[in-house]
């Protein structure tokens, strides 16, 4: 039970942590091409604050949880041996640095065009909340695992970030302009995915110890991600192929199916982190 | 700038305040799977680097899992914990740890004790 609630605290800091981010990297990026839609730019400035408040939440009940996921069990969150490791564990440091990301993302998003300075601080904190815990920090490789770490997390944010904003779009927008949207999105897109899949890879390539880790428990889960992933290149490349040709042509009905996809992306990406977080949490690459 | 570098070089190597390295069971005593003719009276447990057990339980079959304590209170690769007495049968042994990476890790091993 309170191994499932842990579990789930930490997927869901994840994914919201990394939306809450990538819609302010969303809005800062393509703020200015959302059209003649009144209020567009507002409307995802609040989604992003929304998504920071929820991440400060959800991020200070996975510290809470901590000590009893230590323990074993519930008892554990009142042991103050298990507070006192906490307190001073990576865990701490790594949800200190995403609270600050999360007030920086706050007040960032307060205006549009985003603040600059609190916006570069909000994804650099983010991506240091990444590389200083989990199994890259101890590993022989760490100045190369950092680096690719920060870009990956960097990419998923992008990615997830964008979802949310561009289904809402998808309602306000005619299918010109979203047709256009999606174009400069997708251009982007392009440069920035196949590199965050290549630097999985080389992460992989760099944890496993041999290939016959991929039939261990953490093997078997990252085999998992790679599979939800060629998934999320599949439904990416729908959109790309097909609603936004459709839309170009001002197909209204594209709008719908490209709504429809991007809540099925967004749901893959989900599965992604959920398996991350159970990945970077429950299991070791070296099968331990 | 200078602050800028420094804050880069440490999360780069990964700051200094923890000391721990990620461990895993390396070996232990009782081993896993191995049939006793006697109960053992303490529990040895030897990680690959230093850990800080935060949790330890024994599972008599058929029965309730019990608390083992107390714990060391500071992260060891080597630890030995006192075991209360056991009756014959089959026993797992449970535990959390936490190594340098900051995540807990969760370990078990089995023996028996024959009657």
């Amino acid at each position: 039970m309170i191994d499932g609630l842990w579990l789930a605290a930490r997927a869901g800091s994840y994914l919201l942590v990394l939306q809450a981010t990538g819609t302010l990297i969303f809005l800062a990026l393509f703020g200015r091409h959302f059209g003649g839609a009144a209020g567009a730019a507002g409307a995802v400035a609040r989604m992003a604050r929304r998504c920071a408040l929820g991440a400060l939440c959800v991020c200070t009940l996975q510290l809470l949880l901590e000590p009893a996921y230590m323990a074993g069990e519930a008892a554990g969150i009142m042991d103050s041996g298990l507070q006192h490791l906490v307190l001073h564990s990576r865990s701490t440091l790594a949800t200190a640095l995403r609270a600050a990301a999360m007030i920086c993302v706050i007040l960032a998003s307060a205006r549009t065009p985003p603040r600059a300075v609190p916006g570069i601080a909000a994804v650099c904190l983010t991506l240091a909340s990444f590389v200083v815990i989990g199994h890259t920090v101890t590993a022989i490789h760490r100045a190369l695992l950092a680096p690719l770490l920060g870009w990956h997390v960097l990419a998923v944010s992008f990615w997830l970030g964008a979802l949310w904003p561009l289904h809402l779009l998808a309602r306000s927008l005619g299918p010109l302009p979203l047709a256009a949207l999606l174009e400069r999105f997708s251009a982007l897109a392009l440069k920035v995915v196949p590199l965050l899949g290549l630097a999985g890879l080389a992460m992989a390539c760099l944890l496993l110890p041999d290939l016959g880790a991929l039939g261990t428990r953490y093997g078997v889960l990252l085999c998992t991600k790679t599979a939800l992933f060629a998934g999320l290149m599949g439904l990416a490349a729908l959109n790309r192929t097909r609603l936004t040709p459709a839309l170009a042509q001002g197909n209204p009905a594209a709008a719908r199916v490209l709504r429809r996809s991007l809540i099925a992306e967004y749901a893959l990406i989900s599965a992604v982190l959920l398996a991350t977080a159970a990945l970077t949490g429950l299991y070791s690459p070296d099968g331990h | 700038m200078r602050i800028l570098r420094l804050a880069l070089a440490w999360l780069l190597l990964g700051g200094s305040s923890c000391a721990l390295a990620h461990a895993h069971l390396a070996h232990s005593a009782p081993a896993e799977g191995a049939h006793l003719a006697s109960a053992p009276r303490v529990l040895e447990l030897h990680f690959s680097a230093a850990a800080q057990l935060t949790a330890l339980w024994i599972q008599r079959t058929g029965a309730e899992r019990v608390k083992v304590g107390p714990l060391p209170d500071k992260p060891a690769a080597e630890i030995t914990i006192p075991l209360p007495p056991l009756a014959a049968g089959q026993y797992l042994i449970s535990w959390r740890v936490v190594g340098s990476d900051g995540h807990v890790a969760p370990g078990q091993l089995h023996f028996s004790i024959d009657g």
